[in-house]
């Protein structure tokens, strides 16, 4: 009995030990599985407005960055209006991603209105129009073009009385490049055009009773959509066209644009920063230099246009 | 006719200039560093030639030294008698060829010195050095001292002491203007330049003033100056030394020096060129080790 | 009726004056017309200039930045002249479409010297040197194009300005013939007016009148009484006679100047020569003479172009033209002055010598003789120097025309010299070019190296490494190349059998030929040994047949083919690859011309054509963009020592 006694009483010891390192091990499980879930997979929500191959571009070097890396990439490719990058940006915000990516001024400023609880990283911000929209939860690339230099490369091949500029009053970045332009081009008694258009076909309807010396697209998506549908329109008038997003095949004269490499460069960092644990507030915004001057020689020569040799010299590329 | 044939003259003489530049001195060479643009310098220059010409009854005559290569080889090979150097150009050609200053022209504005810029854009975030950490900077050349070296000397007197690691990237233009441009285009954060180039294009695109912020500069440097070669005749040296230097007192060389948009010469010396060795040594850099190119 | 008489006669004078008035305007404006046609042919020369000058500038862009660079003064200088070339253009001409061309051209030149002085001044890295090179020499070649398209535009100029002169003249003629049938008609209405109004009075003078009326000019009335009507017809008789004399050397002076006309006409046919006969017979025909002499200025003697047996010496000549006064024409009524006594011989008729000059020096004269009717009068005087003026103009013409084409000509030549000279400068610049080329891939080296030093990341240290290993292999190249080159001295000459040596280099080049998939045709003909130098020889083939693999990367057929001429023998290497096209054919024999980027050193070619010249033979090439190309060597059985 008392044999039997203590064995009853060992085997509940045992029992209760068992119990013990059972429990222990569950807690350290479910922890390490939730440990090991939460370093595993993230999930970045992206918004590329549709139609601007220069955002893609740098969203291409941000993957190729990331590559290896355990993410999972949600992209909404919404036509760059309001509505449609509100949208986007509100499906992202549903569907509980971990970091927003936002691309364009326009993206940018569509989805902080929507105050979303998730750090916003954006790139590629026009930075004079994002200052107002500023938020705890948001960091970012931005960049600022010295309108300046546009105007004086242009001045340097042609004569210029009258330049219009293409921008679209619903995005902010593109309405204050507008008055930048207006500004610069008063020192140099340039009359400025404003060439409000709402959507991309607009533009050519609007060109074709107005005179001008050239044309200069601002950053909006809508404008730099429009690029493509006048490219011969400018050739068949020799009207240079500048362009503050590239868009080559359209082939403007001159662009002036932040090198998509550098600005994807930038972004890994932020967004590296971001995954590692860091709030958005503790990481700094990114607005150091890096502009690249494309110069189509090419377009130059058709038009018959002077060939200012500093702009062969100072441009990052030229295209023949 | 007379003149096809010339110019085959002049090509085929050319081959054989650095042979022949030894025996005669019946010509003075004297070299000139690009400034702008070649054909405008060399209108500038040509009356002083052709005044020396006259005065001295030996041929002068200039020579563009493209900034392609070495300077102090291309100076060797060409036989140069002598050149108008820069600042930082000068000293190595003093410490290198053993060429002595000889004068250097006033500017219109009644400056013959100039100094190095730091400079940004206006709109940018760098106020002073210490935002300019993790930038871009645009450097003239490694042969320049107030395009460099000026800026390095400048580096290091705060306690950088290896600036190329200071910044996230840095490059070298090639040109005065090409920094300053690199940086109103913003592909440049920083940059580094002469301070009569940038005056000039502040004089000639008034707009640009407005543009840049000027965040430091260097003490008065001696800019453009005339440097003889050792091997001239120490009497040939002093007529041109005393020529040149009084100039302005003779109605025809006051039209030379107007075409040459300066007001007069005056006398140099290695003196003059002390607050560039300072730089130098302040810079960290061996004049006989240092590799410019 | 005397008042009456008085007037019309005084139209009638007031029509002829206005008459000789509008033909002596003419004259004077056809000869204008003339001097600006010969002051084109001369803008020709300025263009000429400025084609050469921009042409010397852009054959030194090519090689520009590769030597130490002397060529940079010459580039300076050249474009000065250039410079100075337009602002001379800008200086005279005046239509409105060469005025906008000149803009063009100048603003060119403004272009063309901003991206020189930057092509020159710019060490920043050699994509953007690259860039201005290729601007710079586009640019040139736009200010060449623009230049010759002014070219065109001076020359319609020139054919406009001769029409419109050969116009003038012929207006002139419809003017003075119009002018001179409505004298006559207005005679004949004054007359006939007059006539009416005195019927009754006149009666006696209405068959004269009608006789008159049917243009027997000259006709006389007869009168019996001495009265007023007495006094009517012997005016009327004057009238008569005057409009007689009148008509008479009105068709006189008609003729005469078609038979201007008609001179000038051979005259202006410059191109061709004159045809001397045509003129004389002309100048005959003109002063209605028996004879006319052409003597033109040849070799210090004045000689007749028709019949050779006259001939004065220059010396006589112009101390007759001196005694004359230098006048244009001269009638010579006895025997000329004791100053010329050769002159004597031929004189002893009335002669009228017309003067022929060219730029204020006599070259010629023309002696117009005639025994009838007492010689010759002051109107012959005056259109012998209207036609003295002509002739010399036309002289002149042909003259300047002919310097024109030698001018042409030489200029022609001594391009083709400079070429020629340039090309063997560049051969004689090689030792420092190719130093030079070996600093560029050094300074690489260096300058990767010191950027490896300072860079921690092993991809970039290694990609640094790479190109380190690149640049050392193209010095390695240059070097190798160099030795081949410098090795030349040394030549041995031996027997060597072309066909044995063809093999030898197919077996060196069989493992590359294979690789890139090329079939091989072998067509050895019967061919003797020729003296050469075994070694030298091969590297030409091996260097043709890299080439031909190069051309063919991909695939194709590769042709050797051997063969006697009847100078030697030929060795052809064929291949069916990309060709060359025809705007850089001329220039693949020049040193460091490469097509291959970064794989050539550009020597290949020069090095090639130096060896085969050496042997006393050449090398031929025709080519075919995309359907191949086909380089012919040809060498003599024994070269010259």
């Amino acid at each position: 009995m008392d044999i039997l006694l203590k064995g009853k009483k060992d085997f509940m010891k045992l029992l209760k030990l068992v119990a013990f390192s059972c429990s222990i091990l569950i807690v350290l499980l479910t922890l390490l599985i939730k440990e090991s879930s939460a370093r595993e997979k993230k999930t970045i929500g992206v918004i590329i407005p549709a139609g601007v191959p220069y955002y893609e571009k740098v969203h291409g070097y941000i993957l190729k960055k990331l590559e290896g890396e355990n993410i999972d990439f949600l992209i909404q490719r919404p036509f760059p209006d309001t509505i449609a990058l509100s949208n986007a940006a509100r499906k992202l915000i549903a569907y509980d991603v971990d970091i927003i990516l936002t691309y364009g001024t326009g993206a940018t400023i569509a989805a902080l209105r929507e105050r979303p609880y998730q750090p916003v990283v954006y790139v590629g911000v026009y930075s004079p129009a994002i200052e107002k929209y500023r938020t705890r939860t948001a960091t970012g690339v931005e960049f600022r073009t010295p309108v300046f230099s546009i105007i004086r490369y242009l001045y340097s091949m042609k004569e210029l009385k009258r330049i219009g500029i293409v921008y679209n009053p619903h995005e902010i970045d593109s309405l204050y490049q507008v008055n930048e332009f207006i500004k610069c081009c008063t020192h140099f008694q340039i009359s400025v055009i404003r060439l409000e258009i709402r959507s991309p076909s607009e533009l050519k309807r609007i060109l074709s009773n107005i005179n001008v010396d050239a044309l200069i697209f601002t950053t909006s998506s809508i404008a730099n959509i429009a690029l493509s549908e006048i490219h011969d329109f400018a050739i068949n008038n020799r009207i240079p066209v500048a362009s503050l997003l590239p868009r080559r095949e359209s082939r403007p004269v001159i662009s002036l644009y932040p090198s998509p490499k550098r600005q994807a460069e930038k972004a890994v960092l932020i967004l590296q920063k971001i995954l590692s644990g860091r709030k958005p507030e503790e990481v700094q915004k990114d607005l150091s230099a890096d502009m690249e001057l494309l110069f189509d020689l090419g377009v130059t020569q058709k038009m018959n246009l002077k060939i200012p040799a500093e702009l062969l010299t100072e441009a990052t590329e030229v295209i023949y | 006719m007379i003149r096809l044939f010339l110019i085959l003259l002049t090509i085929i003489s050319s081959f054989s200039l650095p042979l022949h530049a030894q025996e005669r001195k019946s010509e003075i060479l004297i070299g000139l560093i690009p400034e702008e643009n070649i054909f405008r310098q060399m209108d500038r220059y040509r009356p002083l030639g052709e005044y020396l010409t006259k005065r001295l009854n030996i041929k002068v005559r200039f020579t563009i030294l493209s900034r392609y290569g070495d300077i102090i080889d291309r100076f060797k090979a060409r036989g140069l008698d002598g050149a108008f150097f820069g600042a930082f150009t000068g000293v190595l050609a003093m410490e290198r060829l053993g060429v002595e200053p000889l004068v250097r022209p006033v500017n219109l504005d009644g400056t013959s010195t100039a100094e190095g810029y730091i400079f940004v854009r206006s709109d940018s975030e760098i106020k002073s050095l210490k935002e300019m950490k993790g930038k871009t900077i645009a450097f003239v050349d490694r042969a320049t001292a107030t395009g460099y070296i000026f800026a390095i000397a400048f580096l290091k007197e705060h306690g950088i002491d290896n600036p190329h690691r200071y910044f996230r990237e840095y490059y070298f233009t090639g040109s005065h203007d090409s920094a300053l441009l690199s940086v109103l285009d913003g592909r440049a954060d920083i940059g580094v330049a002469k301070s009569t180039i940038i005056k000039k294009r502040f004089k000639k695109e008034p707009f640009m003033e407005k543009e840049i912020t000027i965040i430091a500069r260097s003490v008065p440097l001696p800019d453009v100056t005339l440097c003889l070669s050792k091997g001239i005749d120490p009497s040939l040296r002093e007529k041109i030394k005393k020529i040149l230097l009084e100039m302005d007192r003779d109605p025809e060389g006051r039209i030379v020096l107007q075409k040459l948009e300066a007001s007069r010469f005056i006398s140099s010396s290695k003196e003059d060129f002390i607050p560039v060795y300072n730089l130098i040594k302040k810079a960290g850099i061996d004049l006989k080790t240092y590799r410019y190119r | 009726m005397k008042r009456r008489l008085i007037i019309s006669l005084a139209i009638l004078f007031l029509l002829f004056t206005a008459g000789v008035g509008v033909t002596v305007f003419y004259i004077y404006t056809v000869t204008k017309e003339l001097e600006t046609v010969i002051s084109l042919h001369r803008v020709e020369i300025i263009r000429q200039n400025l084609v050469i000058n921009a042409q010397t500038v852009q054959s030194h862009l090519y090689t520009i930045g590769t030597a130490f660079g002397s060529e940079v003064d010459v580039i300076v200088e050249h474009v000065s002249d250039l410079d100075r070339s337009v602002q001379t253009c800008m200086g005279c001409h005046h239509s409105e479409e060469l005025r906008a061309k000149l803009q063009d051209l100048s603003n060119i030149l403004e272009q063309y010297k901003d991206a020189l002085s930057a092509l020159i001044t710019t060490t920043a890295n050699i994509e953007r040197i690259e860039r201005l090179r290729l601007v710079a020499i586009n640019l040139g070649n736009t200010l060449l194009n623009t230049a010759q398209e002014m070219a065109f535009i001076a020359d319609q100029r020139l054919y406009a300005k001769t029409k419109s002169a050969l116009k003038e003249i012929n207006n002139s003629r419809i003017i003075l013939f119009i002018t001179l049938s409505l004298a006559f008609f207005i005679a004949l209405t004054v007359a006939v007016i007059f006539t009416g109004q005195t019927t009754k009075s006149v009666a006696t003078l209405i068959n004269t009148t009608r006789e008159l009326k049917a243009g027997r000019l000259g006709i006389t009335a007869s009168y019996p009484y001495k009265d007023e009507f007495r006094e009517l017809a012997e005016a009327f008789n004057d009238m008569s006679r005057t409009l007689k004399k009148n008509h008479d050397e009105l068709l006189l002076f008609t003729k005469r100047l078609s038979d201007l006309y008609r001179v000038t006409i051979p005259l202006y046919s410059l191109s061709e020569g004159l045809a001397y006969d045509d003129v004389a017979e002309i100048i005959k025909e003109l002063f209605d003479a028996d004879r006319c002499r052409i003597i033109l200025l040849d070799n210090s003697h004045f000689r007749d172009i028709s019949s050779k047996e006259l001939h004065l010496h220059e010396k006589e000549v112009e101390a007759l033209y001196l005694y004359y006064n230098k006048e244009p024409a001269i009638i010579i009524k006895e025997t000329p002055p004791s100053i010329a006594p050769g002159l004597l011989d031929i004189v002893q008729e009335p002669l009228l010598l017309i003067w022929i000059k060219q730029q204020d020096r006599l070259s010629g004269l023309l002696m117009v003789y005639k025994k009838r009717q007492g010689g010759f009068n002051d109107t012959d005087l005056r259109i012998a120097a209207i036609l003295s003026n002509i002739i010399s103009v036309s002289f002149m013409n042909l003259k300047l025309m002919e310097d024109l084409k030698a001018q042409m000509k030489e200029l022609k030549e001594t391009q083709e010299q400079l070429i020629q000279a340039a090309k063997l400068a560049a051969l004689g610049e090689m030792a420092s070019n190719i130093a030079h080329e070996l600093n560029n891939p050094l300074t690489s080296i260096i300058g990767f190296s010191e950027l490896s030093l300072e860079e921690t990341d092993i991809d970039t240290i290694k990609r640094d490494l790479k190109i380190i290993e690149q640049e050392s292999l193209r010095a390695k190249e240059i070097v190798n190349q160099l030795l081949e080159f410098a090795r030349k001295r040394s030549i041995q000459i031996s027997d060597v059998n072309l066909n044995m040596l063809m093999k030898e280099v197919l077996q060196l080049a069989s493992l590359q030929l294979k690789h890139e998939n090329i079939t091989i045709e072998e067509r050895y003909g019967d061919i003797p040994t020729i003296k050469g130098d075994h070694n030298q020889l091969k590297q030409v083939f091996l260097n043709l047949i890299n080439n031909a693999i190069f051309a063919m990367a991909g695939g194709g057929v590769l042709t050797i083919r051997t063969g006697k001429m009847d100078d030697g023998v030929y060795v052809d290497v064929e291949d069916t690859g990309h060709g060359i096209p025809p705007d850089i054919l001329p220039r693949i024999f020049e040193p460091f011309f490469t097509t291959k980027k970064e794989k050539g050193t550009g020597l290949g070619l020069s090095i090639s054509y130096r060896i085969i010249e050496s042997h006393g033979g050449r090398i031929e090439v025709k080519s075919e963009v995309n359907k191949g190309t086909r380089f012919t060597v040809i060498l003599p059985i024994n070269p010259p020592s």
